[in-house]
């Protein structure tokens, strides 16, 4: 018997379904296995390139950087953003532009509600603020990461250099010791800046890690 | 248990860079300069200090004021006798410009823009004077 146009179009609805449906595992490094659809996967890509690579079946994918304590909450920050809107790819390296620092605004103030208390169960003392930026970064998570790296941004604003160093524990190595002796810094590289004035003046030039 | 614990100099640099990017470049240098040396090498960098909007912008993010003292002191002193010959770009105001004109040398600045500048005080700083800058901008206060 010939197949209707009924048919057809009930098996590509069907096939449809199985897609946006199927359901992957994903491993902690402490062993714990999260259940999670493509929903989820498509917002992250590194698990997306590891689903696509591996022949995954029943075998959960494993994320050795990322611990279930962390992965436990991507997991639903995620699911709680599966039907968001795909963003407008963002141009965060135009750093040649030298209008950059005024034409674009620097938008730190826009953390939508739910994320703004979703972040705050994360926090510096902890240590886990990090831990869900780097599991963020790792996971290739962009909007997670975004979310995150604008909260630290926001502790930062306004602060001076001793109230910085306090709020994330950071010590304090003077000038002259480590990488700044002098004996370190002799016979390093470093960029020298052109200069239209053979008496300008400026301390001793940097190496510039970014131009290494 | 301190080994689970990430702490700040177990964050690698370009996601240092990636938060420090979402701050305005004054914001930036104000704020992490001289906090350690793996801090001070970062901020240091052409992506923070070619280009700097000596402004405070307002929490609407799109006007300005002038520097608070605070900062103003801070940068004078500090921040660009030590990146002045890595500034490129400036953008000025009419209350703070001449102090942070005379505070150190820019050879190789090329933009100047100078914002909230009375005609009275352009003419009396510009007339008759010469630059060789690539591109030079004055925005006069209108009344």
């Amino acid at each position: 018997m010939a197949s209707t146009e009924a048919d057809s179009s009930n098996a590509t609805t069907a096939n449809t379904e199985n897609a946006t449906s199927k359901i992957i595992k994903i491993q902690s490094n402490d062993g714990q296995i999260f259940e999670i659809d493509q929903g989820v996967v498509e917002q992250s890509s590194t698990i997306k390139t590891l689903s696509d690579l591996m022949d995954v079946g029943e075998v959960p994918i494993p994320l050795p950087n990322v611990k279930a304590s962390i992965l436990g909450p991507i997991v639903e920050f995620c699911n709680h953003h599966k039907n968001d809107p795909k963003p407008e790819p963002l141009d965060d390296d135009d750093d040649d532009d030298p209008n950059k620092d005024i034409y674009e605004p620097k938008r730190s103030d826009d953390i939508i509600e739910w994320d703004q208390n979703f972040i705050k169960q994360f926090t510096v003392a902890e240590g886990t603020l990090f831990d869900i930026i780097m599991a963020a970064n790792y996971l290739g998570i962009k909007t997670l990461l975004a979310v995150g790296c604008k909260t630290i941004a926001n502790m930062v604003r306004g602060k001076s250099s001793s109230e910085v160093r306090e709020m994330f524990n950071i010590s304090y190595d003077p000038p002259g010791e480590g990488l700044n002796a002098p004996n370190a810094i002799e016979g390093q590289a470093g960029t020298v800046p052109t200069t239209q004035d053979a008496n300008a003046t400026g301390p001793s030039p940097q190496p510039d890690p970014m131009n290494q | 248990m301190k080994d689970l614990l990430v702490e700040f100099d177990d964050v690698p640099d370009e996601i240092l860079i990636y938060i420090f990017k979402k701050l305005y470049n004054v914001e930036v240098l104000y704020s992490l300069m001289d906090v350690n040396q793996r801090l001070n090498r970062i901020v240091h960098d052409t992506i923070f200090t070619r280009d700097l909007y000596l402004l405070e912008y307002l929490p609407d993010n799109k006007t300005s004021s002038p520097l608070s003292d605070s900062i103003l002191d801070q940068f004078c002193s500090k921040i660009l006798p030590e990146i002045g010959h890595r500034i490129e770009t400036l953008y000025l105001e009419q209350t703070s410009m001449k102090r942070i004109l005379h505070v150190t040398n820019y050879p190789n600045l090329n933009n100047l823009s100078l914002f909230h500048i009375d005609s009275e005080t352009a003419m009396a700083l510009f007339d008759g004077k010469r630059f060789s800058l690539i591109d030079f901008m004055v925005e006069l206060i209108s009344y």
